[in-house]
């Protein structure tokens, strides 16, 4: 499945983001809530204390031109049928001078805007970069 | 670790439903098939280790940085699109098999 660029929705209109498995590294918080989406900019923080938050940045609003594919299998279990229900956010790692801003366009968050199942994806075989500037300059 | 001797074209078999297949041994390069279920994600382990580690790095940003990236990014430059282009490899179809790092798709 082919991601589609859709408009930035705001965190009003987002349900809570459930990670079956967590994102890579933090396993134990599963449901963040975002916050924010100003700009195409969100806060992402657990509902409990289970993990760290995160700094994610639509890549509808960033990376226009970002298209990753998803597998069978990943589409299967984000429930995704249609395209158009899929908002992938980058997580993006600010640096000390907030104008030095990467994104992750390698592994990046797939939520599920209708049910809230989410995943962050490791697109194998794509050559999308770990660290890409966000243009925040 | 379990270390167990396996020819070409024999499995071993994870709990119920994960079989991994030696597909072809060619020099220092093992081809592996994998059969799971699709809750199971597979993933090459240095990729992973990058992929965590970048998390690790951005997790580390302070709680305010959301608020000062917004405003920086407010009226900036949109960034460049990736140019990579999309495809369908490593779409799951039956096994999928995972090459070494960088080596070319036969």
């Amino acid at each position: 499945m082919t991601m589609v660029t859709i408009d930035a929705p705001t965190s009003t209109t987002l349900p809570v983001a459930h990670f079956a498995e967590g994102l890579v590294g933090f396993p134990d918080a599963h449901d963040y809530a975002l916050f924010g989406g100003e700009g195409g900019v969100f806060e992402m923080l657990p509902t409990d204390d289970a993990g760290p938050g995160f700094v994610v940045a639509a890549a509808a609003v960033f990376f226009p031109g970002y298209h990753p594919v998803l597998d069978d299998a990943t589409a299967q279990r984000l429930g995704l049928d249609d395209a158009g229900d899929a908002l992938v956010l980058t997580i993006v790692t600010v640096g000390a001078d907030v104008s030095v801003a990467h994104a992750n366009l390698l592994a990046p968050v797939v939520v599920n805007t209708r049910t809230g199942r989410a995943e962050q994806v490791v697109l194998s075989g794509q050559d999308f970069p770990l660290r890409t500037p966000l243009g925040a300059n | 670790m379990l270390v167990l001797s396996r020819r070409p074209y024999e499995s071993f078999r994870i709990g119920h439903d994960v079989v991994i297949t030696v597909l072809e041994v060619n020099g220092d390069k093992v081809r592996i098939g994998i059969d799971a279920p699709p809750q199971v994600q597979v993933h090459r382990q240095e990729i992973y280790d990058e992929v965590q580690r970048a998390n690790a790095d951005a997790a580390a940003a302070s709680p305010s940085a959301t608020t000062d990236l917004a405003r920086a990014v407010r009226g900036a430059t949109k960034g460049l699109p990736a140019s990579a282009p999309a495809s369908d490899a490593d779409a799951a179809s039956g096994a999928d098999v995972v090459d070494g790092p960088g080596s070319p798709e036969n």
